[in-house]
């Protein structure tokens, strides 16, 4: 460490290497790369947040308050688009991921630079198509933009779908970028069975941004030519088949949740490992668990259709392969479980974050195999059971493990520690106000409670008032993270190189990391969770 | 001990900075092209040949043959690291899996509960014939929108001649087909309703109880948007609950 | 211990990148990402093979009696043009890869006219669908000029128009990708140890290639 404190003084850091706004906008270090995408999906996360919680406060009474009903269409479909495509998707990997994974490899830079500046901004791009939606006459479709609705409604649908079509261009380099990078640039010694099993995460997530992004892109490309020439591929007044746009859709969309959620488990195996000392249990199985559900989720999809008008056999078909997906996900669970037992678990705001995951992903997992079930989705299916099912997986899965990883490696992204007692105090609400906010979803939708209404019966208002007041709590423990970040930057201690002890690579360059991310090519020799205290002889190996 | 000074992959490279590739001989590529250039005239010769139903199958074959040459010899796959070939048949598993599902959906659409849908068929088409007089074939609005789908026997799908399209094309899955299922397809059903409820969860194995309390009582399923949408998964603004305590939360708004 | 990242190798080449350690590593990993690509390409156009397969299962005879109208002959002309233009890109890469300069600026050319006369073949192929009005969507007026097509037969021509649409943008694309080959060829960028860039146009224009082999026998063709 005390060899960091004077390399630091020779060499300067990526912050300051260069100077200006410029030497930011045309940099191909994947650093502050990785740094810019977080600044932009951080604050689409800001505005699709604010969006939620107007669609909460609505929903505090029965009745109509500030939005119409039209309003509310547009806001719960900006707020899903702008959430999907511009904050989860490129969060975990293209954010955080970008950052991390050339330095856990132990590389000096992903393998496609330029590459990578070019996918943010096609992303910047798609971002700004999303966003001008608003001009044009927003958008009422849901996320998914099904036909035959979406060619006949007279909101902003080409220019939706061009922005998710953009964004998908960004998805499919980033991926591709990783691919290679895992491929080509791992350090000496690096072997595959070496690499943290973030990389592995990523690794997966990388394969279906290649997989299934380009489906995606064919599928908005019909709908667009669709709604201007009316060609009725998808229209079922002009011949058309609007189950086959949901075939197309769901083969990208239900891999995309995997893209969503798969880089947010290689985040929790890193920070329940590093934070409770203890080698992670069953390396393997969470590594090749990572692979399995990047394809098993290609064989899926169709249990988003189960009452579209899919034949009922396909249905069953499709149920019957949605429950394999249970097998490697109960596989990561039961070994973060099982490295947390006997460790000596370090309750820092990463282990919170980490044990709060544990929790809510928990539930949202589980919840997926009522709804996988063809015949209790019959009933479920689009009810706010399904409402607070996708949201225990995408924001008590992948939020809450960004949140984590944001905490766990912001020492090393600046160089600054945070407030402990305020990343607590943000872990806690966040787990109060999701909980009271999602949990009561689930018996709403149980009673009937449909989703994507801005009014409702009376028998619902208590629930409803529960998850308002809970997701007005969530929004504040979200402010609070956000607080304790940005007070970190302005006054937090100097981080030390390594400050959690890690022994995974990006910890044994200096934080925040040299432009070129080590003095020295760093040469790997044993498992990236091979912590010192641990003996040994004791038989910790996997 | 002399130390290689570059690695790749974690192993030591003795002579970074030249590379040998596999070069083909120009013999080998002019046969390629004169292999596919043979085929095209095949195909092209074969497609007035009249084959009927087999000139699909043929012609894939000959495009197969002809890809394959493009991409082992062309695109040199066949001497390339291993690995490409790896990614480019799993991209190519990938494309299968796409087709295979989508097009098992497609061809076995009312392979279950055939008598039950076009039962429902039958039902809703009367009622809106005693709606609409004269009788013509009722818009697909009026008749879909309540599970199970609607259903009718196979229409002769023969295309009628000149541009003019009828008043009301019938949507293609509308077309009944299949057989009875055989008793694995209910035993997975019925496995799939057990595996997440357990014992207790039987009472949600019926999923048409909803809906026949509906028929009876005489209600008519219609999208609150005033069209259907692919399914009631279509626009978010699909009423669910049932007035009178049917609890049919997937089925539209119920109207008498 | 090992090589630090600052030194710079004198022996380095010049078209060796920074963050690279050996000219084997760039150019294993460029075709790596080039092969990804290429897959990506491949998934993105099976989406509209499996619109055509589906749109054949829907409506047999529509897709039949519609697909008629299609000019084998001009279909025909266009696969053997890029299938030469496919064999005079292998040529290239060879020529790259032999050190070959002449060689390599004169089958890009060959190429690039090829392609140039590909899309020609299909300007004619277009102008006569739109004369005829036979055209996708709304678009569609076959039944004015005299065409007793079937119904839905406008779905057909949606989908022709997209796939052969989408399929003539990767070859203005692939125009551009050769032409900035050549350009870096007459500038002798390329060597014997650096051709990769060579190699992953060629890789493109292959899979430009690949898709019309198996579009022209679906289109024009099948019974």
């Amino acid at each position: 460490m005390s060899d960091d404190k004077n390399h630091e003084a020779v060499e300067p850091s990526y912050l300051t290497a260069k100077k200006g706004l410029m030497s930011w906008l045309i940099t191909v270090d994947h650093k502050r790369i990785g740094l810019m995408y977080l600044a932009a999906t951080m604050f689409f996360f800001l505005v699709a947040g604010l969006l939620a919680i107007a669609l909460r406060t609505e929903l505090f009474t029965g009745q109509q308050d500030f939005m119409s009903a039209q309003t509310y269409n547009k806001v719960f479909t900006l707020h899903g688009a702008i959430m999907v495509f511009l904050f989860i998707i490129p969060s975990v990997p293209a954010a955080m991921g970008n950052f991390v994974l050339p330095l856990m490899l132990g590389a000096k830079d992903v393998a496609f630079p330029k590459l990578n500046l070019l996918s943010f901004y096609i992303y910047c791009i798609a971002a700004i198509m999303l966003v001008m939606t608003l001009l044009l006459g927003s958008l009422d479709t849901g996320w998914t933009f099904y036909t035959p609705y979406s060619k006949s409604t007279g909101s902003a649908v080409i220019m939706a779908t061009m922005g998710a079509f953009v964004a998908g261009f960004s998805s499919i380099l980033t991926g591709l970028n990783f691919v290679v990078t895992v491929h080509k640039m791992r350090a000496p010694g690096m072997t595959w069975n070496r690499m943290p099993l973030m990389i592995w995460a990523l690794y997966a997530t990388a394969l279906i941004q290649i997989m299934a992004t380009p489906v995606l892109a064919i599928t908005l490309f019909l709908l667009i030519i669709e709604r201007t020439l009316n060609i009725g591929i998808f229209d079922p007044a002009m011949g058309g088949d609007p189950v086959l746009y949901q075939h197309f859709f769901w083969f990208y969309s239900h891999p995309a949740v995997y893209i969503m959620i798969l880089p947010g488990f290689g985040i929790i195996s890193e920070i329940i490992t590093v934070h409770s000392r203890k080698h992670i249990f069953g390396y393997r199985a969470i590594a090749m668990s990572s692979v399995a559900i990047a394809v098993i989720s290609f064989i899926v999809w169709g249990h988003h259709m189960f009452v579209s008008g899919q034949s009922e056999l396909a249905g069953v078909v499709f149920s019957f392969l949605t429950f394999a997906v249970a097998v490697p996900t109960a596989i990561k669970v039961f070994s973060w479980v099982a490295t947390l037992y006997g460790g000596s678990i370090r309750y820092t705001t990463p282990m919170w974050y980490g044990l709060v995951f544990l929790w809510t992903f928990t539930i949202g997992g589980l919840t997926g195999v009522y709804l996988g079930t063809l015949s209790v989705d019959v009933h479920l299916h689009e009810t706010y059971f399904v409402v607070a099912h996708f949201h225990y997986v995408m924001v008590g899965g992948t939020v809450v493990a960004f949140l984590g990883g944001l905490y766990h490696w912001w020492p090393k992204f600046f160089g600054r520690m945070y407030n402990e007692t305020a990343g607590k105090i943000s872990a806690l609400l966040v787990f109060i106000g999701f909980n009271m906010t999602f949990l009561t979803q689930f018996f709403l939708g149980h009673q009937g409670m449909p989703r994507r209404y801005y009014a409702y019966l009376p028998e619902y208002e208590v629930m409803h008032q529960v998850s308002t007041i809970g997701s007005w709590i969530l929004a504040l423990g979200l402010f609070t993270v956000l607080g304790t970040l940005v007070m970190a930057l302005k006054n937090g201690e100097r981080a030390p190189a390594n400050p959690w002890k890690a022994v995974s690579l990006e910890w044994q360059t200096a934080s925040p990391p040299i432009e070129h991310n080590f003095h020295m090519t760093p040469r790997v020799t044993g498992s990236p969770y091979d912590f010192p205290e641990i003996d040994k002889s004791a038989g910790a190996h996997h | 001990m002399s130390d290689p000074k570059v690695f790749l992959n974690g192993k030591p490279v003795e002579h970074p900075h030249e590379d040998h590739h596999h070069v083909t001989p120009v013999w080998q590529f002019t046969a390629v092209f004169i292999a596919l250039l043979f085929l095209t005239i095949l195909t092209y010769a074969v497609s007035f040949a009249g084959l009927g139903p087999a000139s699909l199958p043929v012609a894939m074959a000959v495009a197969i043959c002809k890809g394959s040459l493009v991409v082992l010899f062309f695109m040199h796959l066949a001497y390339e690291d291993r690995f490409y070939a790896f990614v480019f048949v799993v991209s190519l598993i990938f494309i299968a899996i796409f087709f295979t599902f989508t097009l098992f959906d497609m061809s076995t659409t009312d392979e279950l509960n055939e008598e039950a849908g076009i039962e429902f068929q039958r039902h809703v088409m009367d009622q809106a014939e005693a709606l609409e007089n004269p009788p013509e074939p009722p818009p697909p609005k009026a008749t879909v929108g309540l599970r199970p789908r609607p259903r009718v026997r196979p229409r002769p799908r023969v295309s009628t001649a000149a541009g003019t399209e009828p008043q009301a094309p019938l949507h293609p899955r509308q077309r009944g087909l299949g057989r009875r299922p055989g008793p694995f397809f209910f035993g997975l059903h019925f496995a799939s309703g057990l595996a997440a409820l357990g014992g207790g969860g039987q009472r949600w194995l019926r999923p048409t109880s909803s809906l026949k309390a509906a028929r009876e009582g005489g209600y008519v399923a219609q999208n609150a948007v005033g069209h259907r949408c692919g399914g009631c998964t279509g626009h978010g603004a699909m009423a669910i609950y049932a007035r009178s305590g049917v609890f049919a939360p997937h089925i539209g708004v119920l109207r008498r | 211990m090992s090589s630090n990242a600052h030194d710079h190798d004198e022996e380095r080449p010049w078209f060796l990148a920074h963050h690279f350690d050996t000219v084997g590593q760039q150019m294993s990993s460029a075709k790596l990402g080039m092969w990804l690509f290429a897959c990506t390409e491949l998934l993105m156009f099976s989406g509209l093979f499996l619109a055509y397969f589906i749109l054949r299962k829907m409506y047999p005879e529509m897709l039949l009696t519609a697909s008629e109208e299609l000019n084998k002959t001009l279909g025909g002309l266009n696969t053997i043009v890029l299938l030469f233009s496919s064999y005079t890109m292998a040529l290239g890469v060879r020529a790259a890869q032999t050190n070959n300069k002449k060689a390599l600026e004169r089958n890009l050319i060959i190429t690039i006219v090829c392609a140039f006369i590909f899309l020609i073949v299909k300007y004619f192929e277009y102008s006569a669908k739109i004369h005829h009005g036979l055209l996708p969507g709304d678009l569609f007026a076959a039944a004015e000029h005299g065409y007793h097509l079937p119904k839905y037969s406008k779905v057909f021509y949606g989908l022709y128009f997209t796939m052969t649409g989408l399929h003539g943008v990767h070859v203005v694309v692939g125009i551009g990708v050769l032409t900035w080959i050549l350009i870096r060829a007459r500038r002798s960028e390329f060597s014997s140890q650096n051709y990769v860039a060579v190699e992953n146009a060629g890789i493109y224009w292959h899979i430009v290639d690949l898709v019309w082999i198996f579009l022209f026998p679906l289109l024009y063709l099948v019974k």
